[in-house]
């Protein structure tokens, strides 16, 4: 069985973020100098100066992290830890970028900096490299949100893994929808199940 | 030669995204890797290219870069002796 813990969310269309306990608002003032994924670092006063070299799945996934494991720092540096994640555009929008730097020959500079992010897996390894986990670690492309398949996977996974951090991250209309659970094998007083209907009802709630 | 330190520090600042950064925190001595700046291989990769797209300077043996990425004012000297 898996139980969720928490979970975090990024939505661009309203321009919020947070968790189940807690929700914050990006501001038009915010975004003076700064994109939205920048905004909401500064705002959490978040101290990682890698993140500024991320593309923005690495991002997505930085901050989900950030946001819920600062109520959880129990779960760092843990052994069993994992981090599973989905999406249904993979790295294209970094693909793209990379790409425009080699398309035309007269101006060919393969960027090595956008090279190092053409894999959507690379957002999982930022987290596992931040927070030292060292469990299972992987990222599937599915065609929609499918939450029995994410479901099936996570718990799957929990038979060699203590604690799954397992999110989607996705661009609709060229906004940042993004949800992360942590999900524990183990049962909390008030915890529930982190199963298809659940983690649906979430999804809808926050995003539909 | 300022003129130069000021534009190289600029554009190290926006190649290596370093958005916390303003050309005067980069000092013109300090070492842009290990204590300094923090850089990694990476960018030690994107300063290759920064030094072709920009100042038409090719690194042909990539240990070079040791040297030449030393510091700010290293870069500059080297930018003006083989432009």
């Amino acid at each position: 069985m898996a139980y969720i813990v928490d979970y975090s969310y990024i939505n661009q269309s309203n321009l919020s973020f947070g968790t189940s306990s807690f929700k914050s608002e990006i501001t038009e003032n915010d975004l003076v100098e700064n994109n939205f994924l920048t905004a909401i670092y500064r705002k959490q006063n978040y101290s990682y100066p890698k993140f500024f070299k991320m593309d923005n799945l690495s991002k997505i996934g930085f901050l989900n992290a950030e946001l819920l494991l600062s109520h959880f720092p129990e779960v760092e540096n843990r052994k069993n830890a994992g981090v599973i994640c989905f999406n249904r555009i993979s790295s294209l929008t970094t693909d793209k970028n990379f790409e425009n730097t080699i398309i035309d020959s007269n101006n060919y500079y393969p960027s090595p900096a956008l090279f190092v992010y053409t894999l959507p897996n690379i957002e999982t390894g930022e987290i596992c490299i931040r927070h030292k986990f060292m469990g299972e670690s992987s990222f599937y492309v599915t065609e929609h949100f499918n939450s029995k398949y994410i479901a099936d996977i996570v718990e799957d996974s929990l038979k060699f893994n203590d604690i799954i951090l397992s999110g989607w991250s996705d661009f609709v209309n060229s906004q940042i929808k993004s949800l992360m659970f942590l999900v524990s094998k183990d049962k909390s007083e008030d915890s529930e199940l982190f199963d298809s209907q659940n983690i649906e009802k979430i999804f809808k709630s926050l995003f539909l | 030669m300022d003129e130069l330190i000021l534009k190289l520090k600029r554009e190290i600042i926006e190649t290596l995204n370093l958005d916390d950064m303003k050309p005067e925190d980069i000092k013109d001595d300090e070492p842009l890797f290990g204590d300094g700046l923090g850089l990694d291989s990476i960018d030690a990769l994107e300063l290759i290219v920064l030094m072709e797209k920009n100042y038409g300077i090719k690194l042909r043996d990539a240990s070079e870069g040791k040297k030449i990425f030393a510091s700010v004012k290293v870069m500059a000297d080297y930018i003006k002796d083989n432009r």
